[in-house]
């Protein structure tokens, strides 16, 4: 087990001799790799923002409830215990038809009796949710269209379900590109292998003749090429946090100016980490099969 | 302990680089294989080390059948044999000392063992006060020493030499072949090949390839020199 353990130290100290050999090769892959990683977690970054924007909005979204025109009081007051009952209604806010009609007129400026005889508003509940999961408010509409005294249901959060849907494939679009850059990195991290397995030929050659298995030669390459990966997400991570900053030190600058709020919040560090593993992850497999198809080649030119 | 038996290697595209050789080597002989260039004694040497494959026949190392044993099987016995080859096959990035502790390395030898082992090795040829010089400012000579270093540090039970003293002046080969003699005088198996057979006072066996082809197999006693 120690010896398995320094095994692997001794690769880790000619992985890192090797990277500290060609320091400007390796500062640059570093850069390659972060600004790669930086593509899809900057359009996540924005995604994220727009999708806390919207969830604030999410907040303010109301289902109306029409009543019918004849209706008992008790009819009136079970229905209100029942909407007090509903933990995702966070407000109700009940509207006689009189009140209403009275607020239309006002706002359109009109004076109803000359043009309708008769009050064509019904009375209303104006219901504010703390959610819009499509699901919950489906189920409480359900509940609320039991009532016999229910006319009509009017949920405003066509929008927001509209801004939802595009936010997903903004998403899937984030997803798709955020793959194919890590297609992009496996390449460009399997190449530099490619060439460290020839510029190492000599050692690779001399290893094989002592008897060294392919798993100890390769074993420093895997370690390069985690190396490569960690390197490229803390570049990635230092431009994003330095892209926020900036961008926030200028935002107050216009907050100032235009009066709201323009501050782009950072990524959570879930997002930071699983793009240093995803990182971290490609970089070891492309070594590895970059790594394994040298040696493949070596064997068969020797 | 090493058996050729009808061994053949064929080179795709190329003649036949070994025809019908047998032989056998026993624990702690001095041998050498002979020939002219290309005779097939650098092929010889790689099938006898297990670097190479022979086409047909029986290559029997200990108990080991090295045509059919399997790619870890041969890693193993690799680590038994230590290489010296003409041009040295030395690492020129690493100094002397990093050097010979690659086969340390290989075989999970590491720390004051490592050390303690190494420093031997450089010291039986001469090369310990320039252990951390770099391979490229030491002569002809001393490289060769070095990789001779590289090739004792894990105590192999067989020594191969593939023309050792083939780019050297008469000094230095005398030199080097007294390092593998004083190996062979502590019961390590040596095999060298070389063009013409040395002139010297000790008992050793004599191969003889010419065009794949063995000559010469012969128990050779006490030729002193003239």
């Amino acid at each position: 087990m120690i010896n398995y353990l320094l095994n692997q130290l001794e690769s880790l100290r000619v992985a890192t001799r090797r990277l500290f050999y060609a320091k400007g090769a390796t500062l640059m892959m570093f850069i390659i790799i972060g600004i790669t990683m930086c593509l899809p977690m900057s359009a996540l970054l924005l995604l994220e923002n727009v999708k806390q924007a919207s969830s604030q909005i999410e907040y303010q979204a109301e289902v109306s409830v029409f009543l019918i025109d004849e209706y008992t009081k008790e009819e009136l007051i079970e229905f209100e215990k029942f909407l007090k009952e509903q933990p995702i209604i966070n407000k109700s806010n009940f509207e006689k038809k009189e009140e209403a009609w009275l607020k239309l007129q006002k706002k359109l400026a009109f004076d109803g009796k000359t043009l309708i005889e008769k009050n064509p508003l019904p009375d209303s509940f104006y219901l504010s949710l703390s959610t819009l999961d499509q699901n919950e408010i489906n189920f409480l509409t359900k509940e609320i269209q039991n009532f016999s005294i229910i006319q009509d249901i009017l949920i405003d959060s066509a929008w927001v379900n509209k801004l939802n849907s595009i936010l997903n494939l903004i998403q899937l679009i984030v997803n798709f590109l955020g793959l194919l850059l890590l297609i992009v990195l496996a390449v460009i991290i399997g190449n530099t292998i490619r060439l460290q397995t020839l510029s190492n030929k000599d050692e690779i050659e001399v290893s094989k003749l002592i008897g060294a298995s392919n798993a100890f030669i390769r074993r420093p390459f895997l370690y390069t090429g985690f190396f490569y990966g960690l390197g490229g997400a803390l570049v990635s991570t230092a431009i994003i946090k330095l892209m926020v900053y900036v961008f926030n030190l200028y935002a107050y600058a216009i907050e100032r100016i235009l009066g709201f709020n323009v501050i782009l919040n950072d990524l959570q560090m879930t997002h930071y980490f699983l793009m240093t593993i995803s990182c971290i992850a490609i970089g070891w497999i492309a070594s590895f099969f970059s790594s394994t198809r040298s040696l493949y080649k070596l064997k068969n030119n020797s | 302990m090493i058996r050729f038996d009808q061994v053949y290697k064929r080179y795709p595209g190329y003649q036949e680089a070994l025809q019908n050789v047998s032989f056998e080597i026993s624990p702690g002989e001095l041998v050498f294989v002979t020939g002219p260039s290309g005779a097939g004694k650098s092929t010889l040497l790689k099938v006898l080390s297990s670097i190479e494959r022979p086409s047909s026949g029986t290559v029997m190392f200990e108990n080991f059948n090295l045509g059919q044993a399997k790619d870890k099987t041969l890693n193993q016995i690799r680590k038994k044999f230590g290489m010296v080859f003409q041009d040295h096959k030395l690492l020129y990035d690493r100094n002397c000392f990093e050097n010979v502790a690659l086969p340390l390395a290989v075989n999970n030898i590491f720390g004051q063992e490592a050390e303690k082992r190494i420093r031997a090795a450089l010291d039986k040829v001469g090369l310990l006060n320039k252990e951390r010089m770099m391979p490229i400012t030491l002569s002809g000579g001393e490289q060769q020493r070095l990789a001779i270093a590289r090739a004792i540090v894990c105590r192999p039970s067989v020594i191969t030499a593939d023309e050792p003293t083939g780019n050297l002046d008469q000094a230095y080969a005398n030199e080097i072949m007294n390092i593998f003699f004083s190996f062979h005088q502590v019961g390590v198996t040596v095999i060298i090949s070389t063009h013409e057979l040395p002139n010297i006072p000790m008992r050793f066996k004599h191969i003889r390839l010419e065009n794949g082809q063995l000559k010469i197999n012969q128990q050779t006693y006490d030729q002193l020199p003239a």
